[in-house]
């Protein structure tokens, strides 16, 4: 078998899609379980290796996607495991663990991507950059067809599609978007996004899903409600109803600084930009706090000479896999620091002098 | 009509406790059962403790018992195991404890307790439905031993609008109809 080879670039961090000042990226993801098969937490090893032969059969086609990539996670080191988490292409949990397991990617955009194994037989996702959900949602549904040509879904009439954590029955759908908001941060407004999140029984969480803590401003918006809900009304909450109201007040709040606080703001700009520019140690976390700040000037037009892709790029370079993958191997978190302070000075060199 | 234990009123409340498998009956009238702090039916108790308090108002008694431990006829899951690490085993296990996900799922779902969007266009044609099928029969036959006649006629209910779920409507999407093919959630009306 192959080692996956990640292409440099993955889809999301592209940053052409829409509202990408606040959205990084629009995910959806469909669980979805074979009928006849216990779910994952009760397969014996044959059961797994079922699923996987059934999964691999109905994935490698043009039709779910070209260049479909079939990854045996299980073989699989666990660097190469960190950098599929890093890139959103499976979960930590799916990172873990020896039985059979599986994830097809569509090679190179890595837009699309299926966990086979995870805590449902299947777990479909679609990922694009900025704020695109309903187009995702189109993709996705075509893919879940085909894949359904090819295998009964577990499903029953009053609970819809069965899997494994009651939580996600249903559709099994998860909308996710992924929104930068450093002026909310910074104007201590994020509370409420989070109450007007909780009370449209929506959750908020960080980068890295659940459990994980917001770093580099980043939060992750997200449904619990899959029983008694279409998709399309999901849909038509979070691209009419929330979304759009959390990108509004993040632009309200950014020009408010930028008007009643602009000295302010602009050391707080200015003075990550030169760390980012200077730091001979950068932690991961620290990293991800100054390139949000650096994003912010950017969307703010105070500064002119970084490209948001080379921040978006940055974001998944500075993560401890896709570090240790670019620099060629494994490190500990000493050196990592080093490293990431290096790649990152030299990512951010200011531009040849034509341009100021 | 029994006696209360307590006193000379006709019992209402009849209390079946297992304990390391010997079995306590008591019959109580509906005062004395208040003040024993007999819980009622509305208040069922979790499975998976080692005392299982059962109370119903009629029959039954010892087959109520065994269903409260119950474990899904097709992996083995018990409940009080899904309790533990909040996982179901199969898709048998929504049909074998239905009853206790509905408060639970209503918690999780705000409120939702029934499929609304995308239907699987193959749903009624593999086999799936067979098994459903059997499975609602075995259901039927147990509520009109219980003489759970409410449910027994929504359960006869579900499994009526299976077999009469024309092919062609599963197949809807196939006629160039825009996917994903949508139904209102009127049907699969179950327990």
């Amino acid at each position: 078998m192959e080692q996956y080879q990640p292409p440099d670039r993955t889809s999301w961090l592209t940053h052409d899609g829409s509202d990408t000042d606040v959205v990084v990226t629009s995910r959806v993801r469909l669980a979805r379980n074979v009928a006849g098969i216990p779910f994952v937490s009760r397969c014996v090893p044959t059961d797994l290796r079922g699923v996987m032969e059934l999964a691999e059969q109905s994935l490698l086609r043009e039709s779910i996607a070209p260049g479909m990539t079939w990854v045996p996670l299980h073989q699989l080191s666990q660097l190469d495991r960190q950098v599929l988490v890093e890139r959103h292409l499976i979960s930590g949990q799916h990172a873990k663990g020896e039985l059979p397991r599986a994830v097809a990617i569509s090679n190179p955009d890595e837009s699309l991507s299926v966990m086979v194994n995870e805590e449902d037989h299947l777990r479909i996702q679609i990922i694009r950059p900025g704020l695109a959900l309903q187009d995702a949602f189109k993709r996705i549904d075509a893919v879940d067809d085909d894949i359904e040509s090819r295998i009964d879904y577990a499903y029953h009439p009053q609970f819809g599609y069965l899997t494994a954590c009651p939580t996600n029955v249903g559709t099994g759908i998860r909308l996710s978007v992924m929104l930068h908001l450093p002026g909310l941060k910074l104007a201590n407004e994020i509370e409420k996004v989070r109450r007007a999140a909780q009370a449209m029984s929506l959750a908020v969480r960080g980068i890295y899903g659940e459990g994980s803590e917001a770093s580099g401003d980043m939060y992750q918006i997200s449904n619990q409600t899959t029983l008694g809900k279409s998709e399309h009304d999901l849909l038509d909450q979070f691209e009419n109803q929330i979304i759009p109201q959390v990108i509004e007040y993040e632009r309200v709040a950014r020009r408010s600084l930028l008007e009643k606080r602009r000295v302010f703001l602009e050391d707080h700009v200015y003075r990550a930009l030169g760390v980012l520019r200077n730091a001979r140690l950068l932690k991961a976390d620290e990293a991800l706090a100054l390139i949000s700040h650096v994003r912010l000037g950017v969307a703010l037009g105070l500064i002119e000479d970084v490209p948001v892709r080379t921040l978006n790029e940055l974001i998944l370079v500075s993560q401890p896999g896709h570090l240790q993958r670019t620099i060629g191997r494994e490190m500990d978190q000493a050196e990592r620091r080093i490293q990431r302070a290096s790649l990152v000075r030299e990512r951010l060199a200011p531009a040849r002098p034509n341009g100021a | 009509m029994p006696k209360c234990d307590m006193c000379d009123n006709e019992a209402t409340v009849h209390e079946v406790i297992v304990r390391n498998g010997q079995r306590i009956e008591r019959h109580l009238c509906e005062d004395h059962a208040k003040e024993a702090g007999v819980f009622t039916s509305q208040s069922f108790s979790a499975a998976g403790q080692v005392v299982k308090k059962v109370v119903m108002s009629q029959s039954g008694l010892a087959e109520q018992a065994q269903s409260s431990r119950s474990s899904c006829p097709d992996c083995g899951l018990s409940f009080a195991e899904f309790r533990q690490d909040g996982l179901l085993g199969c898709a048998k296990c929504y049909q074998a404890f239905a009853d206790k996900l509905v408060s639970l799922l209503r918690r999780a779902h705000d409120g939702g307790d029934h499929h609304v969007g995308k239907v699987p266009k193959r749903a009624g044609t593999c086999f799936a439905k067979q098994e459903r099928l059997t499975a609602l029969r075995k259901q039927l036959k147990e509520c009109v031993d219980l003489e759970q006649y409410e449910k027994a006629a929504s359960i006869r209910d579900e499994i009526a609008e299976i077999e009469s779920a024309p092919a062609e409507r599963l197949h809807r999407s196939d006629s160039g109809e825009p996917a994903p093919s949508h139904r209102s959630s009127e049907e699969g009306e179950g327990d």
